[in-house]
C-alpha cells in the first residue's frame, strides 16, 4: 500500500470515528481496523491530534500553556482556547451545576497577577461588576483562583469579530460605522451610570456578532489589575495595557475616570473612520510612547484617511479631536455628550464640538511642554514621515542589518496587504465575475503606491502583483510592475542579490510572453550568474533558472539548447536531491517532453514511464500528478509512427484519476481533455472530440474569466474540428473571436497571433480557398520569421503546411521547393522519426507523384517510414 | 510550444495563496535567524501572518510538514495554503480550488489533524 493510499484509509477512519459520539469512538475504531494494530495506533494518534489541536488551532484541548495539565479550572471544564492577550489566555469552558450547563469565556491570568491582595479586591469588586446587565455588555459571571494560584474570570461567552475588523471586512460606510459606535457608546454610558469605568476599551474587547450588534468584554477588569494607587511609581507601568488606546492620564499612571473611556472611544472612532490609529506606536520606546500620547496632537482623521478623507473633513474631524483632547477637561464631559454629537451628525444637525484653533493647538503644545517640545516634534515628524527619516539614518550606519529589519517590520504589512486583498474581495463572486480579480489586483497596485517609504517591501509587492497580472493576462501591466520591482531591488539591495535574481526570472517570464525573447534571455543569464556567484547554497533556485532557460530556448530557435538545459537541470537535481524521487520525476518528465518534441519517441516514452512509476510510488496511483504524466506519455505515443490503442486508454484513465482527485471543474483537466480530443479527431470521432474541447472552453471561461487568453486557445482548437465537419460559419466565428481576444491581451505581433493566422489559413484551405490560404500562411511565416528566425522549427512546420496548398493551386514546382526547404529546417531540429519530418516526406512524395516522378516519390515514401 | 498553457497554471486565488505562503515562510526564516528570546507560549496560531512574526520556528516546521503532506495529498496541502496562509474561509477555498465546500471541510479536518500529529511527534 502506498503512503498516499494508507493516508486515504486513515482519513476514512478519522471521519468515521468523528461521526461517533466521543465515548464510542475508541470502540468504533477498534472494530473498524479489524485487528490492524498499527493502523489503530496511527488513527488513535490522529484523533488525539485532532482533539488536541496544536499549531493550526481551532480544535484544542486543555490549556497546557500556563502550567495547567488538568482540563479543569475551578468548577469549569476547558473546551478550547479562544485567544491570548497581554494579561493571559482565554478559553471556552463550561460549568455544570445540577442539570444546567453554562458555557463561559474563561479568562486565565498570568501567574504574575496572582498577588495576595488581588483576591481581596476581586471579592469586593466582583459583586458590582456582576450587577452590570446590559445587552451590549458581556456579563461577569464569576471570578476565582485556579488551584495553582492563577486568577480567572468567567464571563458570558460572546461570539463575534472585533469592531475594527468587522467594519473593515464588511466595508461599512461611514454612517454605518458611526451607528456601530453609537451602540458602543450606549453600553459604556450605561456602565458609567453604574459607576464602572472600562479602562481598557480596544477593538479586541468589542466584539460584533452576526446580528451586527457590538458587545463589550472585560468591563472593569482593568481596574482590578491596576496596582494600588498609592504604590511606588515604578510599579505603575501598565505593561499589559494596549498603549494605542490608552489615555494620557492612564499612561502617566494618574487616576483615571470616565474621561479616560471617552479618550479610548475617541481612538476607536478615529480608527473606524480613518482606518488607522492616531499614532503608529509600535516602533517606539516606552518613553517615546508616553511622549507622543501625552504631548503630540495627532493629525486629523481626514488627513490620515486614504479614501474617505473628504467625508471626514469638518464635523467628524472636530468630534474625534475633541474626544482625543490631551486634558480630560477639554474632552466631551461624558460619553453621553459624545454619543449626542455623533447622533447630531447623523441627523445632519450642527454638532456641539468646536474645532480647536491651530493657534490653540500649537501654543498649548509648546507652552505646556517647552522642554519636551523639540523631542516630541522630532517624533511627530517621524510619525508623519512614516518613520522613514529615522530609519534611513540608521541604515547608513548598519545597512545590511537594517535591510533585514525593514523586511521584518514591514512583512506584516506585506501579509496584511495580501490578506486584505483577499478579504476585501467578495470572493464568492470573484471567480464568477471576471472583473473582480482585476479590481482586486488594481486595488493592490494602489496600495503598493502607499508604501513608497519602504522601497524594498514595495518592490516585493510589485513583483508579486506582476505575477498576478500575468495570471490575469495583462502582460504590459505585469511587465511594468515587475520591472519597477527589479529597479527598486537593484537600488536598494545592490545588483548581486537573490531577490534581484528572482525579479529577473519573473521579468524573463513576462518578456517571453510579450515575445521579447532576447530580453528574456539576457535577464535569465544575469539571474543565473547571480545565483551561481552569490547564492551557491540554493540549488533549487539555480535549477529553476536552468529550467526557465530550457523553456525559453525553443523561442530563441534552438531545440538543441533546450534539450541541453533539460539534461543539465536533471543532472543538478540528481546531484543535489538524490533521494527526492518526486523532484527527479519532475525533471525527468521535462526531459522526456523535449525528446518527444524532437522525435526521440522511444527514449521519451521510456523516461516518461519511469517518471510515472516514480510518481505512482511517491504520490500514489490516484494522485493527479501521476495522471498528468500519463497524459504526457499518451501525447508521445500518439505522435509515434505506429499509433497504438494505449494512448487513448492512458488519456481516459488519467482523466478519471484527475476528476476523482480534483473534481470536474479543475483546470488540470484541460490538457487531458485536449489531448484526447485531438486523438479522437485524428480517428474521425468528431462529435466526442468537439464535446471535450467545449468542456475545456467552458472550464476555462468559468475559472479564468472570459477575457483570459487561455479561453482563446480553447476556441481556436475548435476551429479545425468544425472545419473537418464542414461547419465553416461557426469555425470562422470562433477564429475571429479568438483573434480578437488575443489582440486584446498580447497585441498584434505575437506568436499566438501567427498561430491564429495559421488556423484561419487551414480553415480557408478546407473551404477550398487555396489562394487565400496561401496568402495567410505567408503572413504567418513572415511574422514568425520576424519574431524568431528564418531557421526556426516552426517555420519548417509552416512551410510543410504551405507545400500542399501550393500543390492544390497547381504550382507543383513551388510546392516541391517549399517542402524541400521545410525538410531542411525540420531536420536541423528534429529526429528523422518525428511526425513533422515523416509527414513532410509524405507530402513531398505526393507532389513527386503528381509531377510524374515515381522514383523520387518512392524514395520519399521510404524516408517517411512507410 | 504551440499549446498555450501559461494562463491555466495561474489560477488566480490559488496562485495568491502560494505566493502568500512563500512570503511568510521567507519572513519566518529571516525572523528565526535573528530571533529574540524564545517565546514559551504555545497558543494556536491564529493566522500565518502572526505566526511568521511571533513564532517563526513553528511556522517553518509547519511548512516542512506541509511539503510532506503535499506528497500524500496535493489537494489537502493546497487547502491548507488557502485556509491558513491566505486566510480564506471554506467557500472561498472551495471556489479557489474548484472543489466542493464539503470536500474542503473534510480535507481541512484531516489535514489539520495530520499536521498537528506530525508537529507534536
Amino acid at each position: 500500500m502506498t503512503s498516499a493510499m494508507r493516508w486515504e484509509r486513515e482519513q476514512e477512519l478519522l471521519h468515521g470515528a468523528l461521526e461517533q459520539e466521543p465515548p464510542a469512538r475508541e470502540a468504533w475504531l477498534r472494530a473498524a481496523v479489524a485487528g490492524d494494530e498499527a493502523l489503530l495506533a496511527d488513527v488513535t494518534s490522529l484523533l488525539a491530534a485532532h482533539q488536541a489541536g496544536g499549531l493550526l488551532g481551532e480544535v484544542a484541548g486543555p490549556p497546557r500553556l500556563y502550567g495547567l495539565a488538568a482540563d479543569h479550572v475551578g468548577p469549569y471544564r476547558i473546551l478550547r482556547p479562544l485567544g491570548a492577550g497581554g494579561m493571559g489566555a482565554v478559553f471556552l469552558a463550561e460549568r455544570t451545576t445540577s442539570d444546567v450547563t453554562q458555557v463561559v469565556a474563561l479568562k486565565l491570568l498570568r501567574a504574575d497577577y496572582a498577588a495576595p491582595q488581588l483576591m481581596e479586591r476581586f471579592i469586593a469588586e466582583r459583586r458590582i461588576l456582576a450587577r452590570l446587565e446590559h445587552p451590549g455588555i458581556a456579563r461577569l459571571i464569576d471570578a476565582g483562583q485556579a488551584p495553582d494560584g492563577e486568577p480567572y474570570f468567567a464571563m458570558e461567552f460572546v461570539e463575534g469579530t472585533d469592531l475594527i475588523t468587522w467594519a473593515r471586512q464588511r466595508r461599512l460606510r461611514i454612517d454605518e460605522r458611526l451607528r456601530l459606535m453609537l451602540a458602543v457608546c450606549r453600553a459604556v454610558e450605561y456602565a458609567h451610570r453604574q459607576l464602572v469605568v472600562h479602562r481598557d476599551l480596544k477593538p479586541s474587547n468589542i466584539l460584533v456578532g452576526d446580528d451586527g450588534r457590538p458587545r463589550l468584554l472585560d468591563f472593569g477588569i482593568a481596574k482590578l489589575l491596576e496596582p494600588d494607587p498609592g504604590g511606588p511609581a515604578a510599579t505603575r507601568t501598565l505593561h499589559w495595557l494596549t498603549p494605542d488606546y490608552a489615555s494620557p492620564e492612564q499612561v502617566r499612571g494618574e487616576p483615571v475616570g470616565t474621561a479616560s473611556d471617552v479618550y479610548s472611544l475617541g481612538v476607536l472612532l478615529y480608527e473606524l473612520l480613518a482606518d488607522r490609529r492616531p499614532f503608529e506606536l509600535d516602533q517606539l520606546s516606552p518613553a517615546a510612547m508616553e511622549q507622543v500620547i501625552c504631548h503630540v496632537v495627532p493629525l486629523r482623521p481626514s488627513e490620515r484617511a486614504e479614501s474617505s478623507g473628504r467625508l471626514l473633513r469638518g464635523d467628524l474631524d472636530t468630534i474625534v479631536m475633541k474626544a482625543l483632547a490631551k486634558e480630560p477637561e477639554r474632552r466631551y464631559d461624558s460619553v453621553q455628550a459624545l454619543d449626542e454629537d455623533l447622533r447630531r451628525y447623523l441627523d445632519s444637525e450642527p454638532v456641539r464640538a468646536r474645532p480647536d484653533t491651530l493657534v490653540y493647538r500649537t501654543t498649548m503644545f509648546v507652552r505646556r511642554h517647552r522642554a519636551a517640545a523639540l523631542g516630541a516634534l522630532l517624533v511627530l515628524a517621524s510619525l508623519v514621515g512614516g518613520l522613514v527619516a529615522v530609519r534611513r539614518q540608521a541604515q547608513e550606519a548598519e545597512r545590511a542589518r537594517d535591510r533585514a529589519e525593514e523586511a521584518l517590520q514591514s512583512s506584516q504589512q506585506v501579509s496584511a496587504f495580501l490578506v486584505d486583498m483577499f478579504q476585501t474581495s467578495d470572493a464568492r463572486n470573484a471567480l464568477a465575475d471576471s472583473a473582480a480579480p482585476r479590481a482586486i489586483a488594481h486595488r493592490g497596485v494602489e496600495r503598493a503606491e502607499a508604501l513608497a517609504a519602504q522601497p524594498i517591501v514595495q518592490a516585493r509587492i510589485l513583483d508579486a502583483l506582476g505575477l498576478v497580472y500575468i495570471g490575469l493576462g495583462q502582460y504590459d501591466t505585469a511587465h511594468a510592475l515587475i520591472a519597477r520591482g527589479l529597479d527598486q531591488r537593484r537600488t536598494g539591495l545592490g545588483p548581486r542579490d537573490m531577490d534581484v535574481a528572482e525579479s529577473l526570472r519573473h521579468l524573463a517570464r513576462v518578456e517571453r510572453i510579450r515575445s521579447h525573447y532576447s530580453d528574456a534571455e539576457v535577464a535569465l543569464r544575469e539571474a543565473l550568474t547571480i545565483q551561481q556567484e552569490v547564492a551557491r547554497n540554493d540549488p533549487a533556485a539555480e535549477i529553476a533558472i536552468v529550467e526557465d532557460l530550457a523553456f525559453l530556448s525553443p523561442y530563441l530557435g534552438s531545440e538543441d539548447e533546450s534539450e541541453r538545459y533539460r539534461r543539465q537541470a536533471l543532472d543538478l537535481t540528481r546531484r543535489y536531491y538524490p533521494d527526492d524521487a518526486a523532484r527527479i520525476a519532475e525533471r525527468t518528465i521535462q526531459l522526456a517532453l523535449i525528446l518527444g518534441r524532437r522525435g526521440e519517441y522511444a527514449e521519451a516514452a521510456r523516461l516518461m514511464r519511469e517518471a510515472i512509476a516514480a510518481r505512482r510510488s511517491a504520490l500514489g496511483a490516484g494522485a493527479w500528478q501521476t495522471a498528468q504524466a500519463m497524459v504526457q506519455l499518451g501525447d508521445i505515443l500518439h505522435d509515434m509512427p505506429a499509433p497504438t490503442a494505449e494512448a487513448e486508454s492512458l488519456y481516459r484513465q488519467a482523466l478519471r484519476i484527475t476528476r476523482a482527485a480534483l473534481g470536474d471543474t479543475h483546470l488540470e483537466l484541460v490538457h487531458g481533455l485536449g489531448s484526447l480530443a485531438e486523438l479522437l479527431r485524428d480517428d474521425g470521432r468528431y462529435a466526442e472530440a468537439e464535446r471535450l474541447i467545449r468542456e475545456t472552453l467552458d472550464l476555462r471561461r468559468r475559472t479564468l474569466g472570459g477575457d483570459n487568453p487561455a479561453v482563446a486557445e480553447s476556441m481556436e482548437r475548435l476551429v479545425p474540428l468544425l472545419a473537418n465537419e464542414g461547419r465553416f460559419t461557426e469555425a470562422e466565428q470562433l477564429a475571429r473571436d479568438s483573434r480578437a481576444l488575443w489582440l486584446r491581451t498580447v497585441g498584434p505581433e505575437h506568436t499566438t497571433i501567427a498561430g491564429n493566422i495559421v488556423t484561419l489559413a487551414l480553415l480557408r484551405d478546407a473551404e477550398g480557398h487555396t489562394v487565400q490560404a496561401e496568402s495567410l500562411m505567408r503572413q504567418a511565416i513572415a511574422m514568425r520569421t520576424r519574431l524568431f528566425s528564418p531557421g526556426h522549427v516552426l517555420i519548417g512546420v509552416h512551410l510543410s503546411v504551405l507545400g500542399p496548398i501550393l500543390a492544390r493551386e497547381g504550382r507543383l514546382a513551388d510546392a516541391e521547393s517549399t517542402l524541400v526547404k521545410a525538410l531542411a529546417i525540420l531536420r536541423a531540429h528534429q529526429r528523422p522519426t518525428h511526425s513533422d519530418v515523416r509527414h513532410t516526406h509524405e507530402r513531398l512524395a505526393a507532389v513527386y507523384a503528381a509531377m510524374g516522378r515515381a522514383e523520387d516519390a518512392r524514395r520519399q515514401q521510404v524516408l517517411a517510414g512507410n | 510550444m504551440e499549446r498555450v498553457t501559461f494562463a491555466d497554471r495561474s489560477h488566480f486565488f490559488g496562485a495568491c495563496a502560494r505566493e502568500m505562503r512563500r512570503l511568510l515562510i521567507d519572513h519566518a526564516r529571516r525572523r528565526a535567524a535573528g530571533k529574540r528570546g524564545a517565546g514559551a507560549e504555545h497558543v494556536p496560531l491564529e493566522n500565518a501572518a502572526a505566526a511568521a512574526q511571533e513564532r517563526p520556528d513553528d511556522l517553518l516546521a509547519l511548512d516542512e510538514a506541509l511539503e510532506r503532506l503535499a506528497k500524500l495529498s496535493e489537494r489537502q496541502a493546497r487547502i491548507v495554503e488557502c485556509r491558513f496562509y491566505a486566510g480564506m474561509d471554506v467557500p472561498e477555498t472551495a471556489q479557489a480550488l474548484g472543489i466542493s465546500p464539503a470536500t474542503v471541510k473534510r480535507d481541512w479536518t484531516a489535514a489539520r489533524a495530520w499536521l498537528n500529529r506530525e508537529l507534536s511527534a
